[in-house]
């Protein structure tokens, strides 16, 4: 006879309970004379019982008070045959029915380095990520803002960086007690400085962009492409280390997409409502880095002309509208 | 020695006689042809703002200013206009013509007694008395006397220099000479002192207008017809007459595109910025009433050279691309009014040179062909050394905006 295998709760990142048969029965109920005893006050003291018959495993359902389901469904006969694979719901409470050869899912990778996986990352790695961070900051600071020397403003600003990057890992930090009973304080804070870092160098690519195509939009929607994707990446990790996900990368993309979409969403209306905003490309680096030849005065003329035309036609919508309105 | 003295103590005392005469006896003789002016709110019956005004012709046809009855200019379905006399009662009056331009308006009156002042075109010598008639804050029909001193310099629309006290609610009013002819219209101050007129020329054309011709079309295509008139007007001569260069460190610049511009200069060159900022703004200082919400006829133009020997090529260019920014405009800032402001960018070759060239305008729903359009350039030729350029202007159309970006571009030459 196969052995009947139940299991509390279905998610496997919890520890499940167990029960295994070792009866041709198995009586489950809220009552202590159960093999099975179930607490939950929306199941019956006599509930159900499993039985072997036939070589295989059946339910008799012994309560109808609160419908039993399998698979999602409502049992309408007394009884029926079960498999491995399939969940019952009886109350509030899930049980699933495995057998002993049922197969469990591959093994999954650890990431690469293991030292990022281990329990703890020990202080050093992550408060050097950090300093590094720091410095990449004031590299770029120095590099591109530094028209004027502020380091005052920009030791404030560092600071108050540092300090959100370990609010920001503490927060996952506690995420990651709650569900999977490790901080990994120091993985976070890793990951957190390594992708504040990778933003510091790679928001210059943006701005370049911009120039080169001498366009406000090309700058604006790389930023939000390079933020999109730098947010997803942190955010893999983030849950990897809390949660016990099964395609982080996915869902970190889903989040970050969320959230920038909505942010440059809420961004655009807010510009939406000023009029007196001139958009326009303000990028500016010296001529040697752009590659390819400039444009000249006449083609740049008569550009001008056609994008002005858009907003004669723009503007006589409008005309048109208030006169329809005051009709 | 003691005759001299009394001599002139008495001569003065016989001036002063004299002056406070002509004072009283222009008030006298005018004050039953000079008005209070009243916008009034048709919905609660009562004042909405006033000024003054006074009798031109037998007609009954009455001058005051264009902003005196602009509120009823733009919503007449919201205000009426109505004269207050010497006795205190109101009557009804109708708008006839307007001048945007020089601020004025003539209005007419039926059954008015008086045969209208009478407008002297002659010219006054600097230092003459003149007198000014208005209702400054309703209190009252009062007369002012004051110093003729000229027209004024470097303005895009010819006014006299009064200096006088004039106040608000004496917008409209009578400015005479001592012979009590009228000479001007009170129309702004400009401080202690410093009051300004418009010349009685153009309200003696506007009353030609306005008793030859009715009008047939609304006030609000008057209004844009005029701007678009002016500013036409303006460029061209702009760009028609030769141009004046000048050397700011190592370009050639056009400079002194108009007469009426008033231009001034600074260096910076701080420990701070660490970088030389040499700048050189010109910019019309008059401008163009057409509502409480809008001044029209804006122009500036904007010259900034930028040196260092202590950045480095990236950190220059982000002090560059801090400069590299619109002019503001000196215009309406009402959603109504306008549209959204529309940009174009380029990186340019220009004369064998690299420049980055912003250019942005955005139209006036109510005046159709009228535009503010905004105009920036930066070279981006040398890693140490920048110059921007940067010209606004309000109310302009749009081919004289393209001809004023054209003549920048052509202009400003790099000459070491």
């Amino acid at each position: 006879m196969e052995a009947l295998i139940i299991q509390l709760g279905g998610k496997h990142h919890k520890l499940a309970e167990v029960f295994r048969s070792s009866d041709e029965t198995i009586a489950v109920g809220r009552a202590y004379n159960n093999q099975l005893v179930l607490a939950d006050p929306y199941i019956a003291p006599q509930q159900a019982q499993f039985y072997y018959k036939d070589s295989g495993w059946r339910l008799r359902i012994l309560d109808q008070a609160n419908r039993v389901l399998h698979n999602g469904k409502v049992i309408e006969q007394e009884e029926l045959a079960v498999q491995a694979g399939d969940s019952l719901t009886l109350g509030r409470t899930e049980l699933r029915i495995y057998s002993e050869d049922y197969p469990v899912e591959e093994t999954r990778q650890l990431l690469v380095s293991r030292w990022l996986h281990s329990n703890s990352v020990g202080f050093l790695a992550p408060l050097l990520a950090l300093v590094i961070m720091l410095l990449t900051g004031m590299c770029s600071y120095y590099l591109e803002d530094s028209a004027e020397f502020e380091w005052k403003y920009y030791s404030y600003f560092a600071m108050a960086m540092a300090g959100f990057a370990m609010l920001w890992a503490g927060g996952w930090a506690l995420a990651s007690r709650l569900l999977r009973h490790q901080h990994h304080y120091g993985q976070h804070l890793l990951v957190t400085a390594c992708a504040l870092t990778i933003s510091e160098v790679s928001n210059i690519v943006p701005s370049y962009f911009g120039f080169m195509f001498s366009s406000a939009a090309v700058a604006y929607y790389l930023l939000l492409l390079v933020s999109f994707v730098l947010f997803a990446f942190m955010l893999r990790y983030h849950l990897f280390f809390a949660t016990n996900i099964k395609r982080p990368l996915r869902v970190g993309f889903i989040i970050s997409g969320v959230l920038t979409f909505s942010i440059s969403g809420l961004y655009g209306l807010m510009n939406e409502a000023s009029v007196n905003d001139k958009i326009y490309s303000d990028d500016l680096q010296p001529g040697f880095m752009y590659p390819v030849g400039s444009t000249s005065v006449d083609g740049f003329m008569s550009d001008w002309g056609e994008a002005m035309q858009e907003l004669d036609e723009m503007a006589g919508e409008r005309r048109l509208e208030e006169l329809n309105e005051n009709n | 020695m003691k005759d001299k003295i009394l001599g002139l103590v008495l001569l003065l005392c016989s001036l002063s006689v004299l002056a406070e005469g002509t004072a009283q006896s222009i008030f006298s003789s005018q004050r039953s042809q000079v008005y209070q002016i009243r916008v009034i709110d048709i919905a609660s019956a009562d004042k909405f703002s006033i000024g003054s005004g006074f009798l031109v012709s037998p007609q009954g046809h009455i001058a005051t200013n264009f902003h005196v009855v602009s509120s009823y200019v733009h919503e007449p379905d919201k205000y009426k206009l109505e004269l207050v006399n010497e006795q205190g009662d109101s009557q009804p009056i109708k708008l006839l013509a307007i001048d945007v331009i020089h601020d004025l308006a003539i209005t007419q009156a039926e059954g008015m007694q008086g045969q209208g002042l009478q407008l002297s075109p002659q010219l006054l010598k600097n230092g003459d008395r003149i007198f000014s008639m208005g209702n400054p804050h309703d209190l009252g029909m009062t007369v002012i006397e004051g110093t003729y001193n000229g027209f004024v310099q470097h303005v895009r629309h010819q006014q006299i220099l009064f200096s006088g006290s004039l106040n608000a609610g004496m917008s409209g009013g009578p400015a005479f000479n001592a012979a009590g002819q009228v000479i001007g219209v009170n129309v702004s101050t400009g401080g202690e002192q410093i009051s300004f007129l418009v010349p009685v020329t153009f309200l003696a054309t506007l009353l030609q207008q306005a008793k030859s011709a009715q009008l047939e079309e609304g006030f609000e295509k008057v209004i844009g017809d005029a701007l678009l008139a002016d500013q036409e007007k303006f460029y061209s001569e702009m760009t028609d007459k030769a141009v004046e260069r000048e050397k700011l460190e190592e370009y050639s610049v056009p400079v002194n595109l108009a007469d009426s511009l008033k231009c001034w200069g600074h260096t910076e060159d701080n420990d701070k910025t660490l970088y030389i900022g040499i700048h050189q703004h010109c910019r019309s200082e008059d401008r163009i009433f057409v509502s409480n919400q809008l001044y029209a006829g804006h122009f500036s133009y904007n010259y900034e050279w930028m040196e260092t020997d202590q950045l480095n090529t990236l950190q220059f260019y982000n002090a560059v691309e801090q400069r590299f920014n619109h002019a503001k405009l000196a215009s309406s800032y009402d959603e109504e009014e306008v549209s959204n402001f529309s940009c174009h960018s380029d990186r340019l070759d220009i004369q064998g040179q690299h420049w980055k060239v912003s250019s942005c305008l955005r139209a006036y729903l109510k005046y159709p062909g009228l535009y503010d359009a905004s105009f920036v350039m930066a070279s981006l030729e040398h890693k140490d050394k920048a110059l921007v350029v940067k010209v606004g202007a309000t109310t302009i159309s749009k081919a004289n905006a393209a001809k004023l970006m054209n003549y920048m571009m052509e202009n400003v030459q790099w000459k070491p």
